[in-house]
């Protein structure tokens, strides 16, 4: 990798800090960091060791070849159009926007410029998922009848529980992966969509559980759990899974089944995990910088970026009005 | 205790495994139409007669194992006849029926016992004990997943829906149970099925999502496009998790045999018909009130039909009205 040279914007997203180390393994130039909070922005700066910049447009006079978005999720397009406008590569944290209108400014602009717009879902990266998605185009499990799914994990607390940044808490949150990752598997796109929703793991004014149903345009079923419902102390951050019914088949897949060497502790009386598979979003990354390198189109696009969260804006519609939604 | 059993399947097997052995009753009786039940009453060496009116007066308690809608009519007799009624579930294929059923037993001063068994069966009734003990502290979140290939194969009667009503009315009515035995009274539902059918065999399946009056929102898959049986229950509240799945849990025993796959058993003292029926039996006997009532009964079947009815519509469905039912 010939150091390309990528500027981080904001470390809002508990993914940022991963993201850039990663980058940088990958061989990425991190030129700087741009944050509107500024004490976090300086923090993050020094622990890189890069400059800090207190607006977007400093970042961008560094003439990063791409950045890496990780703003609170309803502030992406706000600082992703730009860099696309002038050019820049970006990579967005899901969900890709909060407002379809945003997620459109942003994928026009990207469009226009014709650079990479990628949306930061690292599920396909898995080699796991890549296998399951070879055996369902094989025929193997005959044709698809479902797919149910479930990306459960606990409250990041903070700007997560913010109706207003976050865009509606675990429903926002934790659809988006599964449901993009559905979509790979159904080839089709979704039409309708029934959500249970509710508050009740903390006191937050957002959601934290979810029970979704989706409808697809080729008859495939869906359901899916997004809930932040794993209990304090639970043996493992969170879980992805994905059931594919087939015709003739059923297939499985636990996303998260080589992260899980378990570690018991005598010491500490603690067991944890221990992760032994490829590291996802050192897949990903190394992927977009690629893309950005030659030139080429990135596989998992503003437009993928958008049609999960359109499934996720449709589930909280659902989820207040008791009724189902279509998906607009 | 003396015990006829009518119907000559799948059900009617489990329940004469159940009753064999169990010193305080005797099966006196098998009524069936068909072949089936002819070689199930030689086999316990009992008598067989095609006409629960011909033997009726040799039994305490009917138990009836039967395709769903024929309960009724075989209910109504042992009712009339002053015999307690022991019933499969569905306890009817329609609301108007289980009415019928529940009315008659009552007017005759007979028990009605239906045969929600997951009550019965240990992981379910234990995890509902944690969960009413506070363990997990308020419920929030279920999902329960109740898969496998339709029991009796391509001539099964499940195959027709006028008869066995579909995946979610035949296999989901036990589970629509236990989630209101668990979480409480449900108040709406939603949906969605597609029907299937491969080698003779029905292939359904179908997912429901129940809000309870609570506010906690229970799941179900029942399918019987999964041609190996599973079972699982998740359940999240506000201070903690229960999980179980029988991919990988309740596995005591485990058998490979080289071209002969995995078999996997978990043997327990007594099966869970079997403490189904020694409860039925000692509510009989002591004239103690059930784990199981007419209208638990009666409530998981107005579930599973609105279930039904969503899947075929589209659309949620609010559950309310009379829900007081009968003695």
């Amino acid at each position: 990798m010939g150091g390309l040279r990528v500027g981080i914007v904001s470390f809002a997203h508990v993914h940022a800090r991963g993201l850039t180390a990663k980058a940088r393994d990958a061989g990425a130039d991190i030129v700087g960091i741009f944050d509107d909070q500024e004490t976090r922005g300086r923090q993050a700066a020094e622990m890189y060791g890069v400059p800090f910049f207190p607006t977007l447009e400093a970042l961008l006079e560094q003439r990063p070849a791409a950045v890496i978005n990780e703003s609170e999720n309803s502030k992406h397009a706000q600082f992703a159009v730009p860099c696309l406008n002038a050019g820049i590569h970006v990579l967005c944290e899901k969900p890709l926007e909060t407002d379809v209108a945003r997620m459109d400014a942003m994928i026009t602009a990207a469009k226009k410029a014709k650079v990479n717009l990628m949306t930061a879902f690292p599920m396909p990266f898995v080699p796991a998922v890549r296998r399951a998605l070879e055996i369902v185009r094989s025929g193997d499990i005959g044709n698809v009848i479902a797919v149910n799914g479930s990306n459960r994990g606990r409250s990041p607390g903070s700007w997560y529980v913010d109706p207003e940044l976050s865009g509606g808490g675990a429903v926002i949150d934790r659809t988006v992966h599964v449901a993009d990752l559905m979509r790979r598997v159904v080839q089709a796109e979704p039409r309708q969509v029934y959500c249970e929703a509710g508050t009740f793991f903390s006191d937050a004014p957002t959601y934290d559980a979810g029970m979704l149903t989706i409808g697809w345009s080729n008859g495939v079923l869906s359901a899916l759990d997004c809930s932040w419902s794993l209990p304090d102390g639970y043996r493992i951050w969170g879980d992805v899974t994905l059931n594919i019914i087939g015709t003739s088949g059923v297939l499985f897949v636990d996303v998260f089944g080589q992260q899980k060497l378990w570690l018991h502790k005598g010491s500490t009386k603690h067991v944890r995990y221990v992760g032994f598979g490829d590291d996802y979003d050192s897949l990903m990354i190394g992927h977009f910088l690629r893309c950005c390198q030659d030139g080429t189109p990135v596989e998992i696009t503003g437009e993928d970026g958008k049609v999960a969260a359109q499934i996720a804006l449709a589930a909280i519609r659902s989820a207040k009005s008791h009724r189902v939604e279509s998906v607009q | 205790m003396k015990v006829v059993i009518v119907g000559g399947g799948h059900a009617a097997r489990a329940h004469a495994r159940a009753w064999t052995g169990f010193a305080q009753a005797d099966v006196a009786g098998i009524v069936s139409r068909g072949e089936g039940g002819k070689t199930l009453a030689a086999e316990l060496g009992c008598l067989w007669s095609s006409d629960l009116a011909k033997i009726i007066d040799r039994t305490d308690v009917v138990d009836i194992c039967t395709p769903t809608p024929d309960h009724a009519q075989y209910a109504v007799a042992a009712a009339r006849a002053g015999k307690h009624v022991i019933c499969e579930t569905p306890l009817a294929g329609s609301l108007a029926d289980a009415r019928t059923i529940i009315e008659e037993c009552v007017g005759a001063g007979v028990r009605l016992l239906v045969g929600h068994v997951l009550r019965f069966r240990p992981e379910y009734a234990r995890a509902r004990q944690l969960v009413h003990e506070g363990e997990i502290g308020t419920p929030g979140v279920c999902r329960l997943v109740h898969v496998g290939a339709v029991p009796g194969g391509p001539a099964s009667w499940r195959g027709d829906d006028a008869r066995a009503g579909g995946c979610l009315l035949d296999w989901g009515i036990l589970d629509f149970d236990w989630m209101r035995w668990t979480f409480g009274e449900v108040a709406r539902i939603h949906a969605a099925a597609r029907r299937g059918e491969a080698g003779g065999h029905r292939t359904d399946y179908a997912i429901a999502t129940l809000r309870h009056e609570s506010g906690c929102i229970s799941h179900v898959e029942v399918s019987w496009a999964h041609p190996h049986a599973r079972h699982a229950i998740d359940v999240s509240g506000r201070d903690g998790k229960i999980e179980f799945d029988s991919a990988w849990d309740g596995r005591p025993l485990s058998r490979e045999g080289a071209g002969a796959g995995l078999a996997i058993e978990s043997p327990t003292d007594k099966s869970s018909y079997r403490r189904e029926i020694e409860h039925f039996s000692a509510c009989i006997r002591d004239d103690a009130p059930p784990i199981v009532t007419p209208q638990d009964a009666y409530e998981a079947l107005r579930i599973a039909l609105a279930a039904r009815e969503s899947a075929a519509s589209g659309a949620p469905i609010a559950l309310k009205g009379d829900r007081r039912w009968g003695a």
